[in-house]
This record gives C-alpha cells, structure tokens and sequence, in this order.
C-alpha cells in the first residue's frame, strides 16, 4: 500500500501506458501522461480482434504451449505463463468497464478464445483515463516528445521534453519514470517513435541497456503498394479489401484462406499470417502471393514492421536504471509471446497493470526526487535547447529524406530476414558514411513552430546512432531462427535460444554480452527449418 | 507517371492562411499521403521557390491512417484519396471546426469542457483489489450492465463528423455520452441534467444528419443525439413537478 502521494512519469498512451496511469490514480499518485499524438486517433497498438484469453485451466495450459510453440523467440517463461493464465482477469475488467465479448467460432479450432473489438476496449480504457483526467488525477500531455532522461547517481529524476506544435523545450521531474512505447521502428519506416527522438539513446547513454536488438517484428501481410512506401494494411488482414490468393506458375490462382477455411472471411489475423507463412513456405520459384481487390492484383508478401527489442528489464520491468520501468513494446521481456498468438492487446495490459501493482507495494520507486536533481533539470532542458538551434541552423546540401531513404534501405537489406556476416560487418562502416552525409544536411524549414522537419531529423541521427547496435546484435546471432535466415548458419541453436543479447553502451562504443534467459518450463526442441521459397 | 496540380492551404497559429500550389509527378492511382511525402523530400512549388514541407498529423506509419483533410470539399483520410479521380487542381485544406497548428495539422485534442462532461457519466474502476474502494466497486458491479449500443466505442475522433459546427462539446463525444448514459441505467443527477442541456441544445437535426453523412464508419450520430433530447425533455418533466 502507499504511504504517500509520488509523481510517476509514463511515456506513451497506448495500452500499456493508459492502463498503468488508471491504476496509479486510482491508488492516489500523480501522474504525467505523454502522448505523442492526440489521444485516441487511430492508435496503433490495435488491429487484432481475437483475444486468445483462456477461462479453464486446460485451456490456460493449451494456450501456454502454443505461445511457446509459436513465438520464435521468448524472453520469460514464467512471465509468459502468468500472462496466459491472468487472462481470464483482464477479460473480467474489460467486461466490467463494458466490452461486449463473443466467443470465437469453435470451427476454426478456437476453443477458449474470445473475439472482442480492441478499439472499443481501448476506448473503455480510454474513457477511465478521461475520469482521472478531469478529476486531475491524471495530466495528459499530448503532442509532447520525450527528448532525455534525467539521471543522477541516485536514480532517475525525470524527462526533459518537447512540444511537438509550440516546440516549447520543459523539464519534468518524477519519482518514476516509465517508458511505454514501442522500440527503434523509425530505422525502417520514416516515422518518428519516442524512442527515436533521442530517448532510448539517452537512455544508453545514462547506463541502461538494449535487450534482443536483434529481432524483427514479423508480419507477413505488408501490401506492397504500387504507389510508394509499403504499409501494412489491416482491411487486408479483415479480409474486407479483397480475396489472397497464390499466383501459380501454370496461371492457376490458389485461394488457399477458402481452400482451407471454409469460414474465411471471420478469420483471425494470425490465423491469416499462418496460412500466408504456410503458402510461402511452399511455393515454388516464382510463385507469389496476391490480394484480389477488383480488377487488380496487389503483390502481398511477408514484411517486418520494426525490431523486437527493447530495454533490459527485470521481473517487476525495472530496468538498469533506478527509476526507470520498460512496458508493453518497450520492454523486451514478453514481446515473443505478445507478437505471434494474437496476444498484444493481453502483452500491453498485463504489463501495464503489473508495473502499476509493483510500484503500489514499494514506498520508494529508486527515483531521485533531492532538490539537486532539480537543479540538475534546467541545464538538461538547456542542453536540447541548443541542440535544437543547432539544428536549425543546418544548411547543407544534403536531403533529409533522401538520407533517411538510404539507412531505411540499408537497414531492410543489412537487419532484414535474410542477414549475412560479410554484410553486416560493412554495415558500420556504411552508417559512418551516411553519418558524415548528414554532417551537411540541410532543412527547409528554420521555423520554431510544429517543424516537423527537424524532429525528422532528430530522428535520422538517433537512428545513426542506434543501427550499429543492431547490427552487432545481428552479427554475433549466428543461427536461423523463426524468420531470421543467416547464410552459412542455417539450423536454430539450442545454446543460442538460451540467450538473450544485452547491448550496454560504455565511453560512446557499444559493448555486446549474452544474458541468460528464464526458460525452467518448457524445454527448447529442435525446430525444423521451412525451405525458403525462391 | 501523371502529372498532378495541388493547391494547400497553408497557415501557422494565429497567422493568416495563405495558398500554395505544387505541381507533382505522381505515379498512377497515387494517393493524398505520397504527395505529401513527394513535397516532404522536395518542397518546390509551382513558382521554382524553395518553401517550408507541408505540414500534417502524422500518425503510424504502417497501420491505418486517420488523418482526415478536406479535399475539394469533402473530408476524407489522406491515404484513401487517390488523386486521379479528382478534378485538378486538387484543393486540400484542413479540417474546419478546429484550430489550426499548422497547414494540415489541426488540434483535435477533447477539450477540457468535454474531458469534464464525459466524466460526469464514468465510474472509475480499478484493475487491483487495493486501488478500489468499497463504493466505487459497488457502483462498478452495477455499471457492468449490457450495454445497448458498443459502436459508440467504434469512433475514432477523426474530426469529420465535427465541420462546421460552433458547439463546445463535438459530435463524437455525444455519442460516448450515450453509450455511457445507457451504460448507467439510472436517474440523471441535476448536474448531468444540466451538461446535458448545455451539449445538446446546440445541435439541431439538419446538422446532426450532415455530420453523419461525413462519418467515415457511418456510426449513427442522429440516435445519440435524439437520446440525449429526450433525456432532457424526461428531466426537465420531472423537476417541473
């Protein structure tokens, strides 16, 4: 139980974050929650409609194995058995907040699975947090990005951020900091995450780590669109925008979802990923896979969204730091189960409402809340400061897009599924190029007011900072494992699966150690390798 | 490839707009986000002059966008509108009824009299045993009814549904009031009776009906807003005698 009121700091109102800040205002804390964007557009934590939340205990222990079974790699055994088996509770709290729930269709092999609407469950969680907020229980801060973390030899003592419209530069001091939002997504993508504001990186740099950099978030439904960027598309996995089918070589067009299923169109997505996984696999040379939509024919094939990794945690999502918790996606324990069985909405609640129990039952929560780490606040926020007018004052010749183009190629042809050593070991120096480039960049736009311009460009140096780490990871895997396929190392290692990458960053160089993993219930088998079509 | 005409409004806070146009090289059936990201990587307008990348609410890069503008006219998301079924020169302004951060990017963010009259309905429930108190898990046993109408959770604040209007509260928070309304089952207090009055009395039908023709998920604006009438016609019947 609390003894007395604390300040905690939640960076990202996703699902994780939003139920973490229910529960500590409830409890009577004071929390600061940042959102990047405006809260409750489109979140991105959502698309899965199937809750694979289990009711008996056959059931619970069915629904443990397949995440083992299914997930390529898995951080905490027992976590992930806790997370299956308190299911059933986060099913009870939704239904209590008022989330119809329906059984999934026993004729797909569902049993113990519950279909809901993750954008109705959200908007529940969504409306409890509006509660808090008008009763001033809960500050929300939206359009506000994370640029540094505080810390000093006692702990953390909070963040120093910035208004994405206003580009106001404020400190924010706290007791703890808890950081609830996805990994380094933006080496792929020309998106801005927090992390890539510079936070995870000045997360490193204050001595806390990055856990299984290595991975990749797999989803095999990306449509690749003929106008641009590729993106995944969620009417495709609803099955509304259209039929999949495998292109034959002989012209034939297989619609294997209805060949298959003869309920296609209620699929759950992750049954959709593994019938594609199960098609890819089998095709022949030359033989891809197509959505239907009209008259025309969108090449659909496999695709990543972003690195699995996240910062190091312990059991109560502490992470190297003191004061300093890892949640949801930003957290690497879990994220093996939550990716593959159809659990991200379950991932992001169980760690959101078991971070909220953890801080409940400690009086201290490791931050350093002295009237020095105060003090110490203002010269961080006039550190970004500068840093912001320095970038300003870029006027090189060189592309801001152009150049997040090349590292976003490079890093899908170095990090992607395909890896191989002898590529990876000039990645470094490749980014040290790009590096130099954007030494000469240039903005257009020098104004001090929603520059979106120059958070992209904060963005691109983070990211420069960060792919060296990732590829070392990448480098010193050497196996095949799950979508990972590593030339020259072709069989999934045992003693690998048993280890867990952990990058520190230390006088600016990063350094790479294995950790063990919890892994006492299920035994790690023998995976058979799927041929890789073409 | 095709050749396309764009016109933006583009304005700061508390600045007067201005147009720009921009003449892009798109390929086939390009939509409204590729242009955009085309005057991103190279903002040059029809002029030669070199200006500042538009600007508009980014949201995930790699799930479903939301990002609403208006494009000749009507409010539609940035990645759905494929620009060769438009007249040229396309015209993309920002969505009306909210203010302006820049360019394309206007603040939807609930405003504080909404965050309050919203929370007016919603009882707040703890996941953990500890974080309750007896009452409030009292009145979360009672909440947990069958709700009538769960769509209510399906908007997604896009901001269509809002152009045009003058009200403190906007369309898609009358609709979660509904839900929550129904959700409770019981006797408005004078307080709610009042929040009512004051959100609904400002909509009338004509504009109830034209904000769900904008409604990208076609929920049914009309029926919460009737609900809410007639909450306040019971109420107001009640406290008369």
């Amino acid at each position: 139980m609390k003894n007395h009121s604390q300040r905690v700091i939640i960076l990202g109102a996703s699902v994780a974050g939003i139920c973490l800040a229910n529960e500590m205002a409830m409890a009577g804390h004071q929390v600061l929650l940042f959102s990047q964007r405006t809260l409750g557009v489109a979140p991105q934590a959502l698309g899965q409609s199937v809750f694979r939340a289990s009711l008996s205990k056959k059931d619970q222990d069915q629904h443990f194995l397949d995440s083992v079974r299914f997930a390529g790699f898995l951080g905490n055994h027992i976590k992930i058995r806790e997370l299956c088996q308190s299911s059933a509770s986060y099913l009870q709290y939704l239904q209590a907040l008022g989330l119809e729930l329906k059984a999934a269709n026993s004729s797909l092999g569902l049993n113990g699975f519950y279909e809901f609407n993750e954008q109705r469950a959200y908007q529940l969680l969504l409306q409890q947090l509006r509660c808090h907020q008008a009763s001033h229980r809960v500050r929300v801060l939206e359009h506000w990005r994370p640029l540094a973390l505080a810390n000093t030899e006692q702990g953390v003592a909070g963040v120093v951020a910035e208004n994405a419209a206003s580009m106001e530069i404020e400190a924010f001091s706290a007791e703890a900091v808890v950081c609830a939002e996805g990994f380094a997504q933006s080496l792929f993508f020309s998106q801005s995450s927090f992390q890539n504001d510079g936070f995870l990186l000045s997360c490193l740099k204050e001595g806390a780590s990055l856990q299984g950099a290595e991975f990749i978030a797999f989803h095999p439904l990306t449509a690749s669109s003929q106008v641009g960027s590729s993106y995944l598309s969620l009417d495709v996995l609803n099955q509304k925008a259209g039929r999949l089918f495998l292109q034959k070589n002989n012209g034939e067009r297989f619609y294997f979802l209805e060949d298959w299923y003869s309920d296609w169109q209620d699929l759950p997505d992750f049954l959709i990923s593994r019938a594609m996984a199960k098609v890819q696999a089998t095709a022949k040379t030359g033989e891809s896979i197509f959505l239907e939509q009209g008259d025309q024919q969108i090449p659909v094939r496999p695709g990543f969204k972003h690195f699995l990794g996240g910062l190091a945690t312990d059991d109560a999502h502490q992470t190297d730091l003191s004061g300093l918790y890892a949640i949801g996606f930003a957290s690497n324990a879990l994220f093996g189960a939550g990716c593959l069985p159809s659990n991200a909405f379950a991932l992001q609640m169980q760690t959101g409402l078991d971070l909220a129990n953890q801080l409940m039952q400690k009086t201290h929560w490791g931050g350093d809340s002295s009237l020095s780490a105060k003090q110490f606040l203002p010269a961080l926020k006039d550190d970004q400061k500068r840093r912001v007018q320095d970038l300003l004052e870029l006027s090189g010749p060189e592309n801001l897009s152009a150049l997040k183009r090349e590292l976003s190629e490079l890093c899908h042809f170095a990090l992607g599924p395909m890896r191989d050593n002898a590529v990876l070991q000039k990645f470094a120096t490749r980014c040290e190029a790009l590096k130099e480039k954007a030494s000469r960049l240039g903005l257009h736009d020098q104004s001090e007011h929603a520059n979106q311009e120059l958070a992209r460009a904060r963005d691109l140096f983070t990211a420069l900072e960060l792919a060296p780490a990732l590829s070392m990871a990448a480098e010193k895997r050497d196996e095949s494992r799950g979508v990972h396929y590593k030339i020259g190392f072709y069989e999934p290692r045992d003693d690998l699966f048993l280890q867990d990458s952990c990058i520190t960053l230390k006088q600016g160089r990063y350094d790479y150690q294995l950790k063990n993993l919890q892994h006492a219930i299920v035994k790690p088998k023998r995976r058979q390798r799927l041929e890789v079509a073409g | 490839m095709k050749t396309v005409l764009l016109k933006i409004r583009r304005q700061k806070a508390n600045e007067s707009f201005y147009w720009e146009q921009f003449q892009l090289q798109l390929p086939e059936r390009a939509t409204l986000e590729t242009a955009l990201q085309v005057i991103q990587e190279r903002p040059i307008n029809l002029n030669g002059e070199s200006v500042a990348p538009v600007v508009w609410e980014a949201q995930s890069s790699f799930e479903q966008s939301k990002t609403m503008v208006i494009v000749n006219g009507a409010a539609l998301s940035i990645r759905d509108v494929v620009l060769d079924e438009l007249v040229q020169p396309i015209v993309v302004e920002p969505l009306a009824g909210f203010s302006v951060i820049r360019d394309l990017w206007v603040d939807l963010r609930q405003s504080e009299d909404e965050t309050k009259a919203l929370a007016e309905w919603i009882v707040p429930i703890g996941f953990h045993e500890h974080s309750l108190t007896e009452q409030n898990y009292k009145q979360a046993k009672a909440f947990a009814g069958v709700p009538k109408n769960q769509q209510a959770l399906d908007c997604v604040r896009c901001g269509a549904c809002a152009q045009n209007k003058a009200a403190s509260l906007s369309l898609e928070s009358l609709l979660q009031l509904d839900f929550l309304c129904e959700q409770n089952n019981q006797p408005l207090s004078a307080e709610q009776t009042s929040a009512l009055i004051r959100t609904t009395a400002v909509f009338d039908y004509d504009q109830v009906q034209a904000a769900e023709a904008q409604c990208p998920l076609s929920l049914a604006l009309w029926d919460s807003v009737s609900n809410h009438k007639k909450r306040v016609r019971r109420a107001a019947f009640k406290n008369l005698f």
